[in-house]
């Protein structure tokens, strides 16, 4: 049986309580405002960093590790994800089933990278789940379609962003395969992810 | 008197619009076309209200000999654009007005993604050396690109030397991209090297280095600022004085100033 998890103070990653399953708390994952609040701490000076500034690195990233295997990439995605996820659960005391875990993925770890959520979640209950974000940052500049090379191209940047929710699950506990689908749309991605419940 | 006033007199729609050298929607008495017709003196606004006001009432009021002009206090306004009559303080404020609209990314995640970027160079690469060059070469394709973002979002002028364009990188660009306030120091006596002062390095979050290790972790920045400001014809010698993760206070950045680059046409482009 899920055990409740007890709410946390103010000072951390978000003083918002997760629900355990079947209960929702009113607003708290709803709104916007309440989102903000949920991630609002003591800000240190130089705490954020500008989109800008943030995206040309990061496509100048990309673009060097379009020499690197994907294998590489995704690893590199996995420590980053890994890492990061244990920012974003710093102060909370978690003790939550399978889609719960992946709700905080599309919530919280997605927000604290892009401040956004995920936009569509989808399970078959039986661990499997589809994510779908329709405005992806780092594809924005990707075009797509039904070229095979570009097709390659686009897999291999995804799996930098497979490797994050890869490393982000093992660091709560989850085994997981990751992959995402070439794009059909403009910045829209869905990645699969298969959880192995020998863990 | 009426001969002196005479001359005195403001240059006529025709005279302006010649040299204006160009038509333009509203004849107003406008500062450019008044210097641009060889007035000595840009009035401001008080004393354009107060030939409005005169005019309106049709009689010049006339000064006597003696009187002096009236002082104004405000300064020439300059030419739009340019930059001749700003100095920090409003740097400041205009950094900190971007950074404010901007849209802002998490920090953490950028410090981690950086991080292990560093630490898959230094595996990758056995020399140090090579590994501050790559992070330097990095920087610099940045940079390139980062310029333009930079002019489109800030829209600062033209700088007139290179110390006003210091300035700007410190008040203005890196508040805006990295939400960070530099102070200039160390001017050498040409004005053409100075130190930008970093009190806190984003990049800097949660990072060690291994001791007796020559690693520029934050070499990425030079390279940004060289970047940028080739692509703006000034080529600029950059690198790390002093680093926090070494042991020192602050982090120094020094950029020197090697030559004002000229733009020329490639050799198939020239007249033989």
């Amino acid at each position: 049986a899920a055990i409740s998890s007890c709410r946390v103070p103010m000072g951390g990653w978000g003083g918002a309580p997760v629900a355990t399953s079947g209960q929702k708390l009113p607003g708290r994952f709803g709104t916007r405002r309440a989102r903000s609040q949920a991630f609002s701490r003591p800000k240190r000076e130089g705490d954020d960093m500008s989109e800008c500034a943030f995206d040309s690195f990061f496509m100048e990233l990309l673009s060097k590790s379009r020499l690197d295997s994907d294998e590489r990439t995704e690893r590199r995605g996995f420590e980053i994800g890994y890492r990061f996820m244990e920012r974003v659960i710093q102060t909370r005391v978690l003790a939550m089933d399978h889609l719960e875990v992946i709700k905080l993925l599309c919530k919280d770890f997605w927000y604290g990278i892009f401040r956004k959520q995920i936009d569509k979640l989808q399970t078959n209950h039986r661990g499997v789940f589809v994510l779908k974000d329709y405005s992806f940052r780092w594809m924005h500049q990707c075009s797509c379609g039904t070229d095979v090379v570009l097709n390659k191209v686009n897999v291999h940047v995804l799996q930098f962003p497979c490797g994050l929710l890869r490393g982000a699950l093992s660091s709560l506990g989850l085994c997981a395969l990751v992959t995402a689908d070439p794009p059909s749309a403009q910045s829209t991605c869905s990645f699969n992810i298969h959880i192995h419940h020998e863990d | 008197a009426a001969l002196r006033r005479a001359a005195r007199r403001a240059p006529g729609r025709a005279t302006r619009r010649r040299a204006r050298g160009f038509a333009y929607s509203s004849w107003s008495r406008s500062s450019v076309s008044r210097r641009a017709a060889g007035w000595p003196q840009t009035r401001c606004s008080t004393a354009r209200t107060a030939t409005r006001r005169n005019s309106i009432r049709g009689l010049r009021r006339s000064r006597g000999v003696g009187e002096p002009r009236p002082q104004c206090s405000h300064r020439p306004r300059s030419v739009r654009g340019s930059m001749a009559s700003q100095n920090a303080k409003s740097l400041a404020r205009q950094g900190e007005q971007i950074w404010a609209k901007m849209p802002k990314v998490n920090g953490e995640f950028f410090a981690l993604t950086y991080g292990s970027l560093v630490v898959q160079l230094v595996e990758d690469f056995d020399d140090i050396g090579e590994v501050n060059k790559k992070l330097e070469e990095m920087g610099y394709s940045i940079g390139t690109r980062i310029i333009d973002e930079f002019l489109a979002k800030s829209g600062v002028g033209g700088c007139a030397d290179f110390a006003e364009t210091c300035e700007v990188i410190a008040k203005v660009a890196f508040k805006m991209f990295l939400g960070v306030d530099v102070d200039i120091a160390n001017w050498n006596d040409d004005k053409t090297a100075c130190s930008l002062i970093l009190p806190e390095n984003p990049l800097n979050e949660n990072v060690e280095l291994p001791p007796g290790k020559e690693l520029l972790y934050s070499n990425i920045l030079c390279g940004v600022i060289r970047g940028a400001l080739e692509m703006i014809l000034l080529k600029v010698d950059c690198y790390y004085v002093k680093d926090v993760l070494r042991g020192d206070e602050t982090n120094e950045i020094r950029v020197c100033l090697l030559e004002k680059m000229q733009v020329e046409m490639a050799d198939e482009y020239k007249e033989s």
